[in-house]
């Protein structure tokens, strides 16, 4: 890994259920993925990169869909192109909209359960369609489904063995915001639940919301990995935006622009927002320069400690 | 087994879509109403002799061999279009069985199909001729075609985009054009194994000796060879399949 976000061991984690080493995927002259080390452990881990990124051919040469051209790509210790057994315990959701459309959402479901070996394919059909709630629309044709049904059926079918990883190529795609609510809080729950969730997306707020770790993805290679909050402080060397708010935001401004570590200043009759070098040394001095101007701080915020700002950063270091 | 039976069912199940069936029996079907555009007036031997002639100038070597065609380069050439192969493969179902299963699917369906039109041609022929085993040898003909069709189709469906274009090809110049001219390849073809199979069932006519022999050329008929031909070809395709689905890429870039 290039660059400063994500300390290099923030690549991997210790229990790690899902692991790409020195994984590159090349079609024809085409370089779709370079060299990308990293591991996935339980939890939910957000898979993020802009349209091109490389994610989907990431995650289709970790789920065994395409070999490595060069690396290596394992779930539970297995290559899983090779072992096949290990997809009893992994479900995975492809980006693309297709499903069989002459089944049923009920059918295609207990299909799924058969083939992945479950005792009694109906009632865990039944309970994976009740899980993203289609069970109304069960033995509707999936062809007559909307592009957020079809992702919830594809989503069932990928819960209904109940595999220990999850493997999730931009499931939110097409659900309206109360199902993507949903959804979120169901990878969320399965996530607590110690599953290895892997979820790609390029809509940062989505991942933000339900992701405890982010693996970041540029131009094929890894760029980042770990917490949000940790990438952003990793990024030490780009300045951070801080909301202060307080009574007296002209005498505490003038205070705190004595502190070498201020690059600018911006003040409104509420607050202050200060763009600094040294986040760390803002923080201590605000206390400081509070009391002596006799001004109360009611909150302090980083205003930009968002994936949206993390991923700005990462694109345009590239 | 479970596996085997779940994926031969829903393979068979979208490669027997209605619109397909439809347009593929309406394809198979068009002996039937030939033969009775050709009956009347006509004695009941000369109508058998002309529905041996059809079945094996038009059925066996154009009709027969394209809607196998059709169906046995849909079966994973659909799956790998249209990305669902996703759902199917990432199971934890041998490679193996996943091919034998699709091949499987893959010859029913056909054989469905095929059959549907035989039918209707059989009835036809029984009816005016009241000749009613006349389609036996037929029957087993198609099933015969529907095996040698999923072997050969099935992974070249997994392989290529445009399987039945390319299919289409291999039918009409290896087929039906170099077949007829190199005595060497005859032995190997799809279309002389399937009508040897038919010529040792049906009863034929001496007006139909000229077409029958023309098509096999220099294979003897016999329906033990042919069948031994197209279960060797199976296995092969069944190999082939498995090792494709193990090996290959199984989405597109």
């Amino acid at each position: 890994m290039t660059g400063p976000p994500g300390a290099a061991d923030a690549r991997d984690v210790s229990d790690a259920t899902v692991v790409a080493t020195n994984l590159s995927k090349w079609f024809g002259q085409k370089v779709a993925v370079s060299e990308v080390s990293c591991s996935f452990g339980p939890g939910v881990t957000g898979l993020l990169g802009p349209n091109g990124a490389g994610k989907t051919t990431l995650l289709r040469v970790l789920a065994g869909l395409l070999s490595p051209s060069a690396g290596r790509a394992t779930i539970l210790g297995r290559a899983p192109k090779r072992h096949h057994g290990v997809y009893r315990q992994v479900g995975f959701v492809p980006e693309d909209e297709a499903v069989y459309n002459h089944m049923s959402a009920r059918r295609f479901v207990e299909w799924s359960a058969a083939l992945s070996k479950v005792e009694d394919a109906g009632s865990a059909a039944r309970r994976a369609l009740d899980t993203v709630q289609l069970t109304q629309d069960a033995d509707r044709s999936l062809a007559g489904f909307s592009k957020g049904m079809r992702q919830r059926a594809k989503v069932a079918a990928a819960l209904v063995h109940d595999p220990q990883v999850l493997i999730l190529d931009e499931p939110l795609n097409g659900t309206d915001p109360v199902q993507r609510a949903r959804l979120i809080e169901l990878f969320v729950r399965l996530g607590g639940e110690g599953r290895t969730i892997i979820v790609s997306s390029h809509v940062l707020a989505e991942v933000d919301r339900m992701a405890t770790r982010v693996v970041a993805m540029v131009n094929g290679r890894l760029a980042a990995a770990g917490s949000v909050a940790a990438l952003r402080e990793a990024m030490s060397d780009t300045p951070r935006l801080i909301r202060i708010d307080t009574d007296r935001p002209r005498r505490l401004a003038r205070r705190l622009l004595a502190g070498n570590w201020v690059e600018s200043v911006r003040v409104d009759p509420t607050g202050i927002e200060i763009r600094t070098s040294d986040a760390g040394a803002l923080g201590h001095d605000i206390a400081l320069a509070a009391v002596e101007t006799g001004s109360v701080v009611t909150a302090v915020s980083a205003e930009d400690d968002s994936l949206e700002s993390v991923f700005r950063y990462l694109v345009d270091r590239r | 087994m479970r596996a085997y039976i779940t994926i031969t069912r829903s393979v068979m199940g979208r490669l027997l879509g209605l619109r397909r069936s439809i347009g593929l029996f309406l394809l198979t079907g068009s002996i039937a109403p030939i033969l009775l555009v050709l009956a009347p007036g006509r004695s009941a031997e000369r109508v058998a002799a002309s529905y041996n002639d059809i079945t094996v100038g038009l059925g066996m070597s154009i009709l027969f061999p394209v809607a196998a065609l059709i169906v046995s380069t849909a079966a994973l050439g659909e799956e790998r279009k249209s990305h669902t192969l996703p759902f199917l493969l990432l199971k934890p179902v041998s490679r193996w069985v996943t091919a034998l299963a699709v091949v499987t699917a893959a010859a029913l369906a056909s054989f469905v199909i095929l059959e549907a039109g035989v039918l209707a041609s059989w009835i036809a022929a029984g009816a005016v001729t009241g000749e009613w085993s006349i389609g036996i040898s037929t029957t087993v003909a198609v099933a015969v075609q529907s095996v040698a069709s999923a072997a050969l189709f099935v992974p070249l469906g997994l392989v290529l985009g445009r399987a039945a274009l390319v299919g289409l090809g291999y039918l009409m110049i290896w087929e039906l054009i170099l077949g007829d001219v190199i005595e060497g390849i005859q032995a190997s073809s799809i279309q002389r194994i399937v009508v040897s199979a038919w010529a040792d069932l049906a009863t034929i006519t001496p007006d139909n000796l000229d077409t029958v022999n023309e098509v096999l050329g220099r294979v003897e008929a016999g329906v033990g060879g042919a069948v031994a031909k197209v279960t060797a070809l199976a296995i092969i395709s069944v190999a082939v399949t498995g090792l494709l689905l193990r090996h290959r890429d199984l989405i597109p870039e």
